[in-house]
């Protein structure tokens, strides 16, 4: 959360951002070495579930601004929201259809991420994030 | 006069290339300084060594020197407004009096909202020059900030700095219009070759812009486009 100042002046390159007097080096290293660590601990302890990282940050984009220090903590909250429904929709399943062994959670979310992959890409074209 | 942003003896390498050889630049408050020049001359790079960007170059306070880099772009559709606020990073503050005075200067006020990756070249380029003037600095750092504008527009930026310099700020700018850094700029300094090539007032500036391009002074009674009346 203390990178959304430097991420923020990012946006406008790395030489706009050093002089508005944003550590660029420390920031650059500490944003990937966070996403790295976040992206490994989750999936260490929940296995990996497709498609929440791709969807999230572009439904929530047009609703938060699109401000990186904005957008990030929003990301996180929606994610954690949207796996929420995601895993109690999938233990549902088996009072839908009995025969079924308990569905990976990851299945759904890969069922929602997948077409929607496919709207952003058509839509917005690859160089319009 | 003081001198609020100088280098002395500045010689600069990069990849093994000399871009600038022994440059002494100053520019002080009061000053709309044009740097003229063919490409590749060292504009940018002297530019960007005055913004502290080049290795071995003491940052300046992020407060006092705002820069504009060449062709700047926004890596996120953020609004026009939240472009400009992001030159209150320095102040560490979300003041909005000083965006809002930046857009109007920048005459991009209308279109506050609108996403800069939606709106067209010219227009993103002014809502990243009011992101410098949002800073409030003493000293501006801009490359072809008028790069990308209409006729009409780049008058009328360049009257901006012009009143920005004469109320006592610094305006250091990279032009490849040598007849708009003429008609604007208090002083113009030829860049050649990594050297400075001539340092002078304005008025007396053209021979001296012509040569280093290779091309030749000369009037006609070519009709053109004026700045309004």
């Amino acid at each position: 959360m203390r990178l959304g100042p430097g991420l923020d002046a990012l946006s406008l390159g790395e030489d706009a951002a050093a002089t508005l007097g944003m550590p660029v080096a420390r920031t650059l290293r500490l944003a990937a070495a966070g996403t790295a660590l976040a992206v490994g601990a989750g999936a260490a302890v929940a296995g990996a579930i497709g498609f929440v990282g791709l969807v999230v940050p572009h439904l929530l984009r047009p609703l938060s601004g699109r401000r990186p220090s904005v957008l990030l903590p929003g990301a996180a909250l929606g994610g954690a929201a949207l796996l929420l429904v995601a895993d109690m929709l999938v233990r549902l399943v088996p009072f839908v259809l009995p025969t079924s062994a308990p569905l990976p959670v990851g299945v759904l979310t890969a069922l929602l991420g997948a077409p929607f992959l496919v709207v952003i890409l058509r839509k917005a074209g690859p160089w319009d994030a | 006069m003081g001198r609020v942003i100088a280098l002395r003896r500045a010689s600069i390498a990069l990849g093994g290339r000399t871009v600038l050889r022994d440059v002494d630049f100053s520019a002080g408050p009061g000053e709309l300084v044009a740097l003229c020049g063919p490409n590749g001359a060292g504009k940018t790079t002297l530019l960007r060594a005055l913004a502290g960007l080049l290795p071995g170059m003491p940052p300046p306070d992020p407060r006092r020197v705002a820069y504009l880099p060449q062709g700047a772009r926004c890596a996120w559709g953020l609004t026009v407004r939240e472009v400009a606020a992001l030159g209150r990073i320095p102040h560490r503050d979300t003041a909005t009096a000083p965006v809002t005075a930046a857009l109007a200067n920048c005459d991009i006020l209308p279109l506050s909202e609108a996403r800069i990756d939606r709106i067209s070249g010219g227009e993103a380029r002014r809502a990243m020059l009011a992101r410098a003037f949002a800073t409030e600095p003493e000293v501006f750092l801009l490359d072809e900030p008028t790069a990308d504008l209409d006729p009409a527009a780049a008058h009328a930026i360049l009257r901006l700095l012009r009143a920005t310099a004469d109320a006592g700020r610094t305006v250091v700018v990279v032009l490849h219009a040598v007849e708009m850094a003429i008609a604007y700029a208090h002083r113009v300094v030829v860049v050649q070759a990594g050297r400075i090539a001539a340092d002078l007032p304005a008025d007396q500036a053209l021979p001296a812009a012509a040569s280093a391009f290779g091309l030749r002074v000369g009037a006609d009674m070519t009709p053109r486009l004026m700045p309004p009346a």
